[in-house]
Parts: structure tokens; C-alpha cells; sequence
């Protein structure tokens, strides 16, 4: 989103209840801290990794979730993996080379972490490329099940997990039917969570399917299949905006979070699957804290009738390792 | 309209197949664990239970949970924070040979890729790999005014530049429309903007120089 975009949203909104009265709150929850994700970048190997989820053991939340993203789905030669951010360019890795790389974080957790820790793993990519496609979907799921299979036989997946996971936004260069392919082709074995924005979606409403626009086409169903709807997707969205508005109930959120409480109450009107369980969010550096993050989002998952409830975790998506 | 029939269905075959799991799962001993584990995938909502999740999410939990029950009753020994069985980080960069210390590259148009998170419009970057500094330069403009020119830099002490780092954003003064690392000299980068104006750019200072 732009700066103008948060700039409309800078003065305070009061939200009306277009979309129904204001939910029963729930008791409040405690904020569950924050752990530190990743976009992959410049001269990556395994000791780094290692270190980086050694660190993100030191300061454990307890249960939490890293997304590790690797950046442009890709296909080189016949091999698919992704393009991460090489030093302004762009460097290819095979799902391979990834599924070692992730390995070696998990590894770097479990030998730095309490006892008591736990760590879902996601490894991601976004919609910014020509290669989001089913097949890639596919390979991406098969490669989170290598990973698994390899912490597992490592005897590190008690405290270790790994799933998919896609920043997904209207605005990157695949549009919502490449991106809808892309997730079904990831299956139904693991999860994949969708860490993107609902660029351009109503913060105020929604509507009969298919939803109403959001940028480039995209509708609120494209949102609500990716981060609910497909049986793998599972929401972690974006919320970074720093304008904020005041929900129905009185409590303060912002934009970000309010387009993905009208994907959720979509889907409790109309989706498949019901209601979508937002996850946890997403803060970006030099944005907002990750606590208000969180705290934007919980609160307009629990203004709105069906409330949500709690909101498991938070997390703050960092450049580097 | 959501189906609600249907969705029952779902629901209830989803809890069946979840009980069933876990009566296995007491069956072998590590069926606290394992509930310890599936509480950690379902949260109470407000002192409430939650509702039942669909049934192909509760099968992809289920799946999880299983992965957990096993890392538990198979728990690798902890090697601790000082054993990084990987060794030092190869020597830099990994992944591509002959960069020089010191002395910058420019990205083509085709293989830059603009920074994460910030809302531009990338032409190409420059970058220099250490020692003194490690350092990305993207050239662009501001993806919804296309005449506000930016650059966005990326500075690291360590060569290896794997660490956290902040992206900065600088805004070019004027209205020279869409930025272009034209040559580099040192740390110094010669700018042209998309009306055909020259900046200059003192990587060591952070400004922009007329």
C-alpha cells in the first residue's frame, strides 16, 4: 500500500456497522511476543541459518511461528525453487538447496530453544513472478514434506515444524487465478500460510460472491480461498499501516487489519469453510510495533459478530537473517 | 450461502477422526504430549472452546500433531547454541564468483529485484561487498507518484551482509521522475532521473549532490 493510502486513513474513522452489529467481546488475551521472520537475502548458507534460528531459539516465545521468505517462485532449467534477493539482483535456489537451508534454521532452533519451545516453520514465496503456478505449488508442498520428513528422522520435530507459506498481494505480477492455482497445487498435506495484503479490499464491507474488488482484479474470495478456504491456506496477514481507525466497538485498529476482518466475515457469510481463523499477523520493520500490529488485528477480529477470539500468534518480518 | 449441513458433516468427520488419532496415540503413551501438542494448534477463544475447524484443516493438524508425537518420543539429543555443526559461512558472496572487495556492481534492469516491503517502482541497483561496508543501492520512484524519485539503501558492516539490516528510503530532490544508476565511481553513484536530469549520490554521506 501507498502513502497516499495510509495518508486517507491518517485521521482517525469511525467505522459504521455496515457489516452487522459489533461482536460479543471476548475476554482479552494476553499479547503472545513476537518472533523475528526473514526476507532471505545476499550471501546465504547453512552456518547463517543455523545462527539465525539458534538466535530465534534464544528468545523463544514459547510457540510461535518464523517465515523464512526465499522471494520470486522460480523454474531454472526444469527444477523449481525461488529467486531471493541477491544483492540487489537476484540469485536462484532449487527447492533443494532451500529445504537444506530451512533445515539448518530448524536445527539452529531446536539446539537453542527451552525444552518447552515449539516452532511452526514457514517457508515462503510471493506472487511476484511468471512461475506461480499449480506445478509450483506442488513441488513447494513437496519440498515442505522433505523438510518435515527430515525433522522428523532427525528426531527434531517435537519442537520443529515446517509448512508453506506465500506472500500473496494484488498488487505482485501474478494475478488471483494464478495464485488460486498455486495454492491448490500445494494440496492438502501441509499448511500454507498466506502472509500478504488485501491490497485495495473494503476495510467496511463486503459482499454476495465473488466479494467485492480489491486491486488488479482480485475479488474478497481470491483472499478468503488463499487464507482460508483451500484446506492448506491459513491466514498470517500483513499489517503494517499506520493510520488508524476506530472499529465499532470503540477499539482501535487500522485498514490493514479491517480488510482482512471483511475477508473473515465473508467467509462466515459465504465461504465454504465458514469463518476464516486469522493466524497471526504480520509487522514489517520500521512500521508498526509488532504489538500494535497484533493488537489492531485482534481487536477487529473481535468486533465484528462472529468474534474470532484469540489470536495465536505475532511475528515481525525482518530484511536478513 | 454457506451450507450448513454441510459443513456440520465436515465438522463432525473431522472430531471422529481427531479422536480416533488421539485414542491411538494414548494407546502408545505420548497421548499427553500429543494433546499438549494439538493444544497448541487450538486455541481457546475467550475462556470459550472454539468451534469445531473444518475437516480438512482438522486432517492437516492432525498430520502436524502427528509429526510432534513423534519428534517427542524420538527426541534428538541438544547439541547447544556453541556446536553450529556447519562450520564458519563460506567466504563472500556465496553464490556468485569475482566480486571484488570494494569496488561496486551494477545490477541490470532485467536481474534487479526491488527490496521487500517498500512501495516503489525499481529501475536497477548498484551494490559493493566489503570490508569496509557491504551496501545495496536501489534506483526507482515512488510507486504512486512515479515523479517523486527515490533510492532505497541497504548498509552492513560484515561482508557477509546475511545479518538484519534496515532499508533506507531517500527521497531525491525535485521532480526528476523515475531514478536510474547511470556509473559509480568509489562510493559515489551518478543518478539520472526520468526527465533526463543527473544527480549525484555520496554513498559515505547519504546525500544527494546537484
Amino acid at each position: 500500500m501507498g502513502r497516499w493510502g495510509r495518508a486517507l486513513v491518517a485521521a482517525a474513522l469511525a467505522v459504521t456497522s455496515m457489516v452487522g452489529g459489533p461482536g460479543n467481546a471476548a475476554a482479552a488475551q494476553a499479547y503472545p511476543g513476537y518472533t523475528l521472520s526473514h526476507y532471505v537475502q545476499n550471501s546465504i548458507s547453512a552456518s547463517a541459518f543455523y545462527s539465525s534460528g539458534c538466535s530465534q531459539g534464544r528468545i523463544s516465545v514459547g510457540n510461535g511461528i518464523v517465515v523464512l521468505d526465499f522471494g520470486q517462485p522460480w523454474v531454472s532449467n526444469g527444477t523449481y525453487g525461488a529467486r531471493y534477493w541477491y544483492y540487489g539482483g537476484v540469485a536462484f535456489l532449487s527447492t533443494t538447496a532451500i529445504a537444506t537451508y530451512v533445515q539448518g534454521f530448524g536445527q539452529g532452533f531446536y539446539d537453542c530453544s527451552p525444552a518447552t519451545s515449539y516452532l511452526r516453520l514457514a517457508v515462503g514465496v510471493n506472487n511476484d513472478s511468471g512461475y506461480v503456478t499449480s506445478g509450483h505449488g506442488s513441488a513447494w508442498s513437496a519440498m515442505v514434506g522433505a523438510i518435515n520428513a527430515w525433522l522428523v528422522a532427525r528426531g527434531y520435530s517435537g519442537r520443529v515444524t515446517a509448512a508453506g507459506a506465500i506472500d500473496a498481494e494484488p498488487g505482485f505480477a501474478a494475478r488471483a487465478p494464478a495464485v488460486r492455482a498455486w495454492m491448490t497445487g500445494f494440496g492438502t498435506s501441509w499448511l500454507a500460510y498466506d502472509f500478504g495484503s488485501a491490497d485495495g479490499c473494503s476495510w467496511t464491507s463486503y459482499a454476495p460472491p465473488p466479494g467485492l474488488a480489491c486491486n488488479n482484479g482480485w475479488r474478497q474470495d481470491d483472499l478468503y480461498y488463499l487464507a482460508w478456504g483451500a484446506p492448506a491456506g491459513w491466514g498470517l496477514p500483513e499489517v503494517y499501516a499506520t493510520g488508524t481507525l476506530t472499529l465499532p466497538n470503540g477499539a482501535p485498529s487500522n485498514w490493514m487489519a479491517n480488510q482482512w476482518e471483511m475477508v473473515r466475515l465473508y467467509g462466515a457469510r459465504y465461504g465454504s469453510l465458514g469463518a476464516a481463523v486469522i493466524a497471526g499477523q504480520m509487522a514489517q520493520t520500521d512500521s508498526l510495533s509488532p504489538q500494535t500490529s497484533w493488537t489492531y488485528l485482534y481487536n477487529s477480529v473481535n468486533a465484528y459478530s462472529p468474534v474470532q477470539g484469540n489470536v495465536r500468534w505475532s511475528t515481525k518480518i525482518v530484511w536478513g537473517l | 450461502m454457506v451450507d450448513q449441513d454441510r459443513v456440520g458433516t465436515l465438522m463432525a468427520a473431522g472430531e471422529r477422526l481427531r479422536r480416533r488419532w488421539l485414542r491411538r496415540l494414548l494407546g502408545t503413551g505420548i497421548g499427553a504430549l500429543v494433546l499438549a501438542g494439538v493444544a497448541l494448534t487450538a486455541p481457546t477463544v475467550g475462556g470459550q472452546a472454539p468451534p469445531p475447524l473444518p475437516a480438512e484443516k482438522q486432517a492437516i493438524l492432525d498430520r502436524y500433531a502427528g509429526l510432534q508425537a513423534q519428534g517427542v518420543a524420538r527426541p534428538a539429543p541438544v547439541a547447544g547454541a556453541a556446536a553450529n555443526p556447519y562450520g564458519d559461512p563460506p567466504p563472500v558472496p556465496a553464490a556468485r564468483p569475482g566480486i571484488v572487495a570494494g569496488v561496486g556492481r551494477l545490477n541490470g534492469e532485467t536481474e534487479t529485484m526491488g527490496p521487500p516491503g517498500i512501495a516503489g517502482r525499481f529501475t536497477n541497483s548498484w551494490y559493493v561487498v566489503g570490508p569496509p561496508l557491504t551496501a545495496i543501492v536501489w534506483a526507482g520512484a515512488d510507486r504512486d507518484d512515479t515523479g517523486q524519485g527515490i533510492l532505497v539503501v541497504s548498509v552492513w558492516t560484515d561482508a557477509q551482509a546475511t545479518s538484519l539490516a534496515s532499508l533506507k528510503v531517500l527521497l531525491a530532490p525535485g521532480r526528476t521522475g523515475q531514478l536510474r544508476i547511470a556509473a559509480a565511481s568509489g562510493y559515489g553513484l551518478v543518478l539520472v532521473g526520468r526527465d533526463g536530469s543527473r544527480l549525484g549520490f555520496d554513498l559515505g554521506s547519504m546525500t544527494f549532490q546537484k
